[in-house]
């Protein structure tokens, strides 16, 4: 598995994988800093900072999942191997690229004067859960890309849409109650909210502790859960086709 | 272990090798292919994307049926090395990727007895944007080298291949040559029983082919069998046993290596 990692690493450059959502984030905090100005969410540099680094992961991480059992076709061709080492390659070098992009949050908790707490323990389960969205995820969308081009455009166009779609960049107070529900319903968000919370907690609480058995706290783990066993069955059931398909 | 000769001989890297004793004796054979078949889809308009679903969407892809291996039965003994000769196209090199299980069958089966090491269409799937060194790393990985094997077997499969002063330039600033090289130096450095070596000689310049030709004898030596295949009839003759002649993806004769070869250019009208 490490060589697989190491063969990732080298495709990407260090710098940029901090470098990129850094500049997103400063031109945003710029932007969006002024205008959300008094409903802006406290620490909002902090609470803009999670949400982009976690959306980066969750966004390339899905896109280089998907395309990369295409993008390996020529292994698959030629050499007989456990198929599940490409998209599990693709997916953690995503995650550790986003290992790295833990430091630009380290920063800015220490600026904020945040201490650790215990509780931020429960930020391995909720990462661990937001890797495997992503590589389920992956996996749902990386079967379908073998078979259908078309795919990596939908998924393109969905990206952007999901970005502005998901309290990243604005106060999730600021949505309408229902609205809320419903974007709650997808993983991602749900991480997001949770790691805020857990991090910034009286100041982004969401819906951590209180709603602890609520609908809302089941149905995100309920989507997910179903994303990656479609994920799994899928890649299982297209595995011995894949070097003639790809 | 010694670093400093230029060919390594099988037994100095396979002295560090785990050993694969421990299959079962009791098939003499390293392969049994049964009734094997395999065809390929071949739809008559490539629709891959929603476009073209959504321009004809009552119009039912048709498919042509491509038999590319068909009923094909063939043992070949451990410690053998056999012959597969034929057109282009005539199913030689699918043949290789349903024994190395790469291809699943469509009919019939495959029975391998050993450890496999392929090396299929002029390579083992390099990755053109990474540099030599990382090439080697993920191949031998993916055949099955720890990577304490590879850290050990790296100058070797290196100095073999005489690419000591390109190992860190990307595999796509290779000529075809040299990255046959290279991947033929890989594919030996990983345990095998059963070689599958698909056209190695083709683009070797004169000095390579001689050094592919040694290591055959010294795998023959070790018991190791060995599928080749070969354009070249004179490969064919001197380092095979047996051989078969496909047709269409169908056998057409097994036998000695000459009279498959000497059958072969007779049936082209060559002979």
């Amino acid at each position: 598995m490490e060589i697989k990692l190491r063969y990732g690493d080298s495709a990407l450059g260090y710098i940029w994988t901090i470098g990129k959502p850094m500049a997103l984030f400063s031109i945003l905090y710029v932007v969006f800093g002024r205008m959300v100005g008094g409903v802006a969410p406290p620490h909002y540099a902090l609470y803009l900072v999670i949400g982009l680094m976690l959306w980066t992961f969750f966004a390339s991480g899905v896109g280089l999942t998907m395309t990369s059992l295409v993008a390996n076709g020529t292994l698959l061709r030629k050499l007989p191997f456990p198929r599940i080492v490409i998209p599990l390659a693709a997916s953690m070098t995503s995650f550790v690229t986003f290992g790295l992009s833990l430091i630009a949050i380290a920063v800015f908790v220490a600026v904020n004067g945040l201490v650790p707490r215990l509780n931020w323990l429960l930020l391995i389960p909720l990462i661990l859960e937001l890797y495997l969205f992503v590589l389920g995820l992956g996996l749902v969308l990386g079967v379908m890309y073998v078979r259908l081009r078309d795919v990596v455009q939908v998924w393109d166009l969905v990206v952007q849409l999901l970005f502005f779609l998901s309290p990243i960049i604005y106060s999730f107070k600021m949505v309408p109650p229902r609205a809320r529900q419903i974007m709650l319903l997808n993983p991602f968000t749900q991480v997001m909210q949770d790691v805020r919370g857990i991090i910034d907690y009286p100041n982004h609480d969401v819906i951590a502790a209180p709603a602890a058995f609520s609908p809302l706290r089941i149905l995100p783990l309920v989507i997910w859960a179903f994303t990656l066993a479609l994920g799994i069955l899928m890649f299982k059931h297209e595995e011995p086709m894949l070097p003639e398909r790809v | 272990m010694s670093r400093t000769r230029k060919t390594p001989t099988v037994a100095t890297w396979r002295s560090s090798m785990p050993s694969t004793n421990s299959r079962p004796r009791s098939s003499p054979n390293a392969i049994e292919v049964r009734n094997l078949s395999k065809e390929f889809r071949i739809p008559h308009e490539l629709r891959n994307t929603v476009r073209e679903h959504f321009l004809h969407p009552f119009e039912r892809t048709s498919y042509e049926a491509n038999t590319v291996v068909r009923d094909v039965n063939l043992s070949i003994r451990r410690g053998e090395c056999f012959g597969l000769v034929g057109r282009n196209g005539s199913g030689k090199t699918t043949l290789l990727k349903l024994i190395a299980k790469i291809y699943r069958a469509d009919e019939g089966t495959v029975q391998v007895n050993g450890m496999l090491s392929p090396f299929i269409e002029l390579g083992v799937g390099f990755n053109p944007e990474l540099s030599a060194r990382d090439n080697i790393h993920l191949s031998g990985a993916l055949l099955g080298l720890s990577r304490h094997e590879l850290d050990e077997r790296f100058d070797e499969i290196v100095a073999f291949a005489e690419l000591e002063r390109f190992i860190d330039q990307r595999i796509k600033n290779y000529s075809s040559g040299m990255q046959v090289r290279l991947a033929y130096s890989v594919a030996i450095r990983a345990p095998f029983d059963i070689l599958l070596l698909d056209e190695v000689l083709a683009v070797g310049d004169a000095k390579f082919q001689q050094k592919c030709i040694e290591t055959f004898g010294e795998f023959r030596a070790a018991g190791k069998t060995l599928i080749l295949v070969s354009h070249d009839p004179d490969v064919i003759r001197e380092n095979c046993e047996r051989a078969v002649l496909l047709e269409n993806g169908a056998v057409v004769s097994i036998g000695p290596a000459n009279d498959i070869v000497d059958l072969y250019f007779r049936r082209e009208g060559l002979g």
